[in-house]
């Protein structure tokens, strides 16, 4: 088995917020491309990525291949990586995995293929009331500003305006109109307000060095699912709601 | 949890903290001081109480009766002869929970705004019902019989210190909390929910408390993964039985459970009640309850502006 990422950042955010989430992870790659999904231990966010094959310039799998990991060990291995470094992961001898990372210096490592528990996580089918695809890196300074002075951030949103809130020891509302030049996409049906928490939304954001605009999606009292999408590939990052 | 704080909360000799009409108070002292570190770190405990116990409980429960009367013997004799050592060491084994202690926990859980439960029959049961439902997190005791009752989550070894006195010993070691979880504990096994409860029959429960003889763990595990079920095994000759395991399937899988009546979130502190109870009645220092109290009411007060975290669960 052999695959390689072209963009390599994209793997390095992917980690970076899987690492925040679990201890553990396991890749899947198959025929089709490959899947990793994980859950938090307390269960209040839910991080998918879909990879189809067709995105790989270098996809070699004759059958399915598991590949689990420590994520902040592998996390660690990728530091320093930058735009336009490769990296190829491939099945070694002994079971081993080897991870190279191709770049201005080349760096090549062989790593253990842990035995991963993938929990059996079921579909959640959600209707959501809002659905607003705005610029990530806005969404992300929003985020943070709001949870600057408060420990969860409350998404508001009606047929005119996109609003993020907080009360911490002062308040603060960042106001997101319809028509701002951030917003792609503004699609609500009605009043919407949900509370989430800064943690887990600031762990997230840094996606947002890889994909330009995010589906925000929304209802009162429901998880979030945030739909990130980078070079083909897709991130969905599902949040439960604080009451 | 309070059968915890009996055997732990006690003095050099064993003796459990007590006021000044001799009555037993450290359940008191574990529900007041052990809840508020509780809250400190985020958690809204839910206590619950068990009921009245299945007929089939009685062999077990009859079991404990006689190791608390030994127990009793024992600390008497070590009393006479001055052993403090062994005095703590027995007396720790004759804990009793009487109905005027739970009422006086729950008398003080109320008045703290902790939300506590009524189990009809087994606690463990109720906590695991609870747990299914979505209204806790995970179900926290240290027997496993919760997973039996069907709880997706157990936690194990709850303490804040990270420390647990060992029982018989006057050692205290270092404890971590345990976290297991049902679908990936039965996907580890290979088996289901079903399986194990018949799993846990072969090695014995509180119900059989003595379990098939010569079966434990790892040949249990192996017969139900052959066998599907415990009845096919003993059909097929390779298990004896001297009880009907069906009953107590039965137990496990339909436990007597009710709906909580109340809501399961942190309600208002009663100061006056707290002091009442805790001062008034049980003779404890006014100035470390006072103490207590606004601990408690800081994290309360957190807690709720910081809102309640739900987890995605109850959405799959």
């Amino acid at each position: 088995m052999k695959v390689i990422f072209d963009n390599g950042l994209v793997l390095k955010s992917i980690l970076d917020s899987l690492s925040r989430l679990v201890d553990e992870a396991a890749i899947g790659i198959n025929e089709k491309g490959i899947l990793i999904k994980a859950m938090d231990p307390a269960h209040i966010a839910l991080l998918t990525v879909e990879i189809p094959r067709e995105v790989f310039t270098t996809y070699e799998v004759e059958e399915p291949f598991t590949f689990g990991f420590n994520t902040h060990y592998v996390n660690r291995l990728l530091r320093g990586i930058s735009k336009g470094d490769k990296v190829a992961i491939a099945s070694a001898e002994f079971g081993d995995v080897r991870i190279d990372v191709i770049g201005m210096i080349n760096r090549k490592y062989v790593i253990k293929n842990l035995e991963v528990t993938v929990p059996d996580i079921p579909e959640i089918r959600l209707e959501f009331d809002a659905k607003i695809s705005l610029n990530s890196e806005e969404l992300k300074k929003g985020v943070e500003r709001v949870s600057s002075i408060s420990p969860g951030v409350t998404f508001y949103a009606d047929e005119s305006e996109f609003k993020l809130m907080g009360t911490g020891e002062s308040e603060v509302v960042v106001e997101i109109p319809k028509e701002a030049e951030a917003v792609k996409l503004y699609e609500v049906s009605k009043e919407v307000v949900s509370k989430y928490s800064a943690d887990y939304l600031n762990d997230v954001l840094n996606m947002s060095r890889i994909s330009e605009y995010v589906d925000v999606n929304f209802s009162s009292q429901k998880p979030l699912m945030l739909d990130f999408e980078a070079e083909g590939g897709k991130v969905k990052y599902l949040l439960a709601p604080q009451q | 949890m309070l059968y915890q704080f009996l055997a732990a909360i006690r003095q050099p000799d064993g003796t459990p903290l007590k006021n000044l009409r001799g009555e037993i108070t450290s359940h008191l002292s574990g529900v007041f001081y052990r809840t508020i570190n509780l809250v400190e770190e985020g958690i809204t405990p839910v206590f619950v109480f068990d009921g009245k116990p299945p007929e089939l409980k009685k062999e077990e429960i009859e079991n404990r009766r006689k190791v608390k009367e030994e127990a009793q013997e024992k600390y008497e004799m070590a009393r006479k002869e001055g052993d403090i050592r062994s005095m703590r060491k027995y007396a720790q084994a004759t804990n009793y929970l009487s109905s005027k202690m739970a009422g006086d926990a729950k008398r003080l859980l109320k008045s703290m705004g902790i939300p506590y439960v009524q189990a009809p029959a087994e606690g463990e049961a109720e906590a695991a019902y609870l747990n299914t439902k979505g209204y806790s997190w995970g179900a926290v005791s240290q027997d496993y019989d919760s997973l039996l009752f069907g709880a997706s989550r157990l936690i194990r070894n709850l303490a804040i210190t990270g420390k647990r006195k060992l029982p018989n010993k006057d050692v205290y070691v270092e404890v971590k909390v345990e976290e297991i979880d049902i679908d990936t504990l039965l996907k580890e096994l290979g088996i289901t929910r079903e399986q194990l409860i018949d799993l846990a029959i072969l090695i014995g429960t509180d119900y059989n408390p003595e379990g098939v003889k010569g079966i434990g763990p790892k040949t249990a595990l192996k017969l139900i993964k052959k066998h599907g079920n415990i009845d096919n095994a003993i059909k097929s000759g390779e298990v004896q039985v001297d009880f009907d395991p069906r009953p107590i399937r039965s137990l496990f899988l339909n436990p007597d459970v009710k709906e909580p009546e109340e809501k399961m979130e942190l309600g208002e502190i009663n100061k006056e009640e707290i002091l009442k109870i805790l001062v008034n009645e049980n003779d404890f220092n006014q100035e470390r309850v006072e103490g207590g109290i606004e601990r408690l009411t800081k994290a309360v007060s957190k807690m709720k502006r910081e809102g309640k975290q739900q987890g995605l669960d109850k959405w799959f």
